[in-house]
């Protein structure tokens, strides 16, 4: 047993040699990286227990003794030291701990003079003194550390709490061989404290220099988050700034750096996170340097469309070492990152065209209003006679002139609904009304198109179809349809307007036998100024704005329009809208009549289209 | 009556230029070119395109009504200091102020003002709104409507503004 205990107790002090050793090893590949301050603690622990096992159960040396105590102080106040380089000491508490460690030194040397001889009791004081001032240097800052871990990426908070862990046993195990007395000295308690002592070196060494593969066990707790900041990065998109500024968030999260920034290819920094725009700016430029103490700068290319930017990561303090494992990442990351930048470019360079091209619409549409109302007025007062009796070619040219200064008006108030409609600008109004009605009222507004070679058959159910739509834009759709079914049937061919009512959804479905549309321009038939220009069409007069505003206002109307065609034999075109619920009973409907809208269904099921 | 706006057809193609030879027949309105009885009306205009102004006068003095033209907003309420019109045309975008500030003006100064009637280009709903809010009795797109269908309204117009005014009496 004593043996065993011996064995542990050698062990111990090697394990902490053997920590102090890879620690300097570390901070000399590291060099001027911000653990100094704990290397130094940790390196000065080391030689405190080589010195302490060396010495042997034999007479120590009072030097030896005074110097031993002495960097034990040390180590513990490198320890507060690096508690200030994290999170600053405030004046009034570094005079206090160099107060403190002036008294420890003093108290140390006056222990070793009186170890050897003194009274019992004296010796017990100045070594109590001694463990609470290297306890009060190391016991503030882990619980610091402990606290403020809380807001750290994962990596950075694990490692602060191994590192608080082991210093905490530490302090205890300290406390209880001063206090413990003769009790401890069986070798059953050498041997558990000399186990609890060993234990902490491991924590202490993964805390100082985690290998890869811990950095990625600890960072899987944050992998859901950065996997769904990487899909934001590519499907959502507020602003190029906005999604930069998350970009730089997350690629130091990803690798437990404190700060990131983003840089395009002219060198502006166009996103930062955790640093303030203008010393990212100054880093990027090289006028400054990273102070002491603070971790290092890894750049990651960007493959930006205007050239290649960067993405910066700032590592803090406390910033493991950036390894290959991190530098993977961050490429990875970096590919999504530009990936997501030149998306959101594109799409705000799109929504700038729009939004120019919908100002220039409007402006310009308003601005031809005014002397369209001068030139409309006339001619009608010209065709009227007010201006005098015309003759017969006088007239004739009075009718041209009002044709096409109409034409000019429609193609102007069509360029300002689309203008409005780009813009949001466009509202419906929706009443409860008759499906039926609106439909016949479309068909009368075409009428004058209509001739014997396009025979019209206006198919309407008996029973009412209720639907809760803007009346007067609906018309317009609809008389839409069908001037396009007469315009687009040069040859003839009977036109079909039918109404009915199922599941649900309320139709007016338009067909002619027309010249059909092919798959490959079904693509422009909706697109605005979309239309469909061959041959056969080519003479045909149009904005191309008809179908495009159509199906726009019909789906602001909770509806659609789609369309089946035939090249060569026809198209049909259906408007479809929301019916009213059945249960809903409009105060319109005559009761027992509101719900039966679908019942005429099964008559045209065979006819349907 | 349906209100004049909504007689034409929006942005549908006028089907006169889709056959290519309509247009011959006159639309068919009910107030167009009737026969007027009663007196004259006196109609003020505010407005400060001399040509959409003199092409009004010619048709409403055609029919029989007197007209006045203010160019400014400022001219046009200082009108209402001498012999009140029957209605007030009232265009939006003026030189000095806008047409609802002219509006606003004449609640204030003068609350039993005849009928306003709002002609602008711009045809915003949220404009609409806005000048009905003020109390227009009618808010009309210039270019949608012809001197003729403005004329043929007056009589109506003038009888609205004056059952209104009854009614806040």
């Amino acid at each position: 047993m004593t043996l065993a205990a011996t064995i542990a107790q050698d062990l111990t002090a090697a394990a902490f040699v053997a920590l102090g050793a890879a620690i300097a090893y570390q901070w000399y590949r590291e060099r001027g990286r911000a653990q100094s301050k704990l290397a130094l603690a940790l390196i000065s622990l080391g030689v405190v227990a080589a010195i302490g096992r060396l010495q042997g159960p034999g007479r120590p040396s009072a030097v030896v003794t005074a110097f031993t105590l002495v960097l034990f102080v040390a180590s513990g106040y490198f320890v507060l030291l690096f508690r200030d380089e994290l999170i600053p000491l405030s004046r009034t508490a570094r005079r206090a701990a160099n107060v403190l460690l002036v008294a420890s030194i003093a108290v140390a040397v006056l222990d070793a003079a009186v170890f050897a001889n003194g009274d019992p009791l004296v010796v017990l004081a100045l070594q109590l003194e001694l463990v609470t001032a290297w306890a009060v240097f190391t016991g503030e800052p882990i619980a610091r550390f402990w606290i403020a871990s809380a807001q750290l990426p994962a990596v950075q908070k694990i490692r602060l709490r191994f590192l608080s862990f082991g210093f905490g046993v530490l302090i205890l195990l300290l406390f209880v061989a001063v206090l413990g007395g003769a009790a401890l000295r069986t070798p059953a308690a050498i041997l558990v404290t000399q186990l609890f002592a060993l234990a902490v070196v491991p924590a202490i060494y993964v805390s100082f220099a985690p290998p890869p593969l811990l950095r990625r066990i600890w960072r899987m707790s944050e992998e859901n988050a950065v996997r769904a900041a990487m899909q934001d990065l590519l499907i959502f998109s507020p602003s190029r700034e906005v999604l930069a500024e998350r970009a730089a968030f997350w690629a130091a999260r990803l690798v437990g750096a404190t700060s990131g920034f983003i840089v395009d290819a002219d060198g502006n920094v166009i996103a930062s996170s955790g640093i303030e725009r203008e010393r990212a700016a100054d880093l990027a430029a090289n006028r400054v340097r990273l102070q002491d103490g603070a971790g290092d700068i890894v750049r990651v290319p960007l493959h930006l469309s205007d050239g290649r930017g960067y993405l910066a990561i700032v590592g803090g303090p406390y910033t493991p070492v950036f390894g290959s494992e991190e530098v993977a990442q961050l490429k990875a990351y970096a590919s999504s990152v530009s990936a997501g930048l030149e998306r959101a470019r594109v799409t705000e360079r799109i929504a700038a065209i729009e939004k120019n091209k919908s100002q220039f619409l409007n402006l310009a549409s308003h601005e031809l209003r005014g002397p369209i109302t001068v030139l409309r007025g006339y001619v009608s007062m010209l065709e009227g006679g007010l201006l005098g009796q015309l003759n017969e070619r006088g007239r004739k040219a009075a009718a041209v002139m009002a044709a096409k200064v109409s034409e000019m008006n429609e193609l102007i108030e069509e360029m300002i609904e689309s203008a409005r409609l780009e813009e949001g600008g466009l509202t419906v109004r929706p009443v409860d009304s008759d499906l039926r009605d609106i439909t016949r009222e479309a068909a009368e507004m075409v009428s004058p198109l209509l001739d014997d070679e396009h025979p019209f058959v206006l198919d309407l159910p008996e029973r009412r179809v209720w639907v809760k739509v803007d009346p007067e834009r609906t018309k317009t759709i609809v008389a839409n349809l069908l001037s396009n079914a007469i315009k687009y049937s040069p040859q003839g061919g009977q036109i079909t307007c039918q109404v009915r009512s199922r599941a649900g959804i309320a139709k007016v479905a338009v067909t002619d036998h027309g010249l059909g549309i092919s798959r490959e321009d079904m693509v422009t038939l909706f697109t605005r100024f979309g239309r469909v220009i061959t041959p056969e069409t080519e003479h045909l007069k149009g904005t191309g704005l008809g179908l495009f505003l159509g199906r726009q206002l019909a789906r602001l109307q909770g509806g659609d329009i789609t369309v089946a065609s035939v090249p060569g034999e026809g198209s049909t075109f259906t408007l479809q809208l929301p019916a009213r619920g059945a249960l809903e009973t409009s105060p319109l409907a005559p009761p027992g009549e509101s719900r039966g809208v679908d019942e005429d269904e099964a008559l045209s099921e065979a006819d349907a289209i | 009556m349906r209100d004049v706006a909504t007689l034409r057809l929006g942005w549908f193609p006028d089907p006169s230029w889709i056959t290519g030879y309509g247009g011959l027949e006159q639309p068919d309105l009910p107030f167009r070119l009737q026969a007027r009885e009663g007196p004259p009306l006196h109609v003020l205009m505010i407005e400060d395109d001399p040509a959409i102004a003199e092409m009004y006068r010619l048709q409403l003095e055609h029919d029989g009504h007197r007209v006045s033209v203010a160019t400014t907003g400022e001219l046009g309420v200082s009108t209402m200091s001498g012999s009140a019109p029957d209605v007030i045309l009232l265009d939006l975008l003026l030189p000095d102020r806008s047409g609802f500030e002219v509006l606003a003006l004449l609640n204030e100064r003068y609350p039993n003002h005849p009928p306003v009637v709002i002609l602008s280009n711009y045809g915003e709903p949220s404009m609409i709104d806005k000048g009905m809010s003020l109390g227009a009795v009618e808010y009309l797109v210039k270019s949608r409507v012809t001197p003729a269908e403005i004329s043929g309204q007056i009589p109506v117009w003038v009888e609205r503004g004056r059952r209104g005014r009854k009614a806040d009496s």
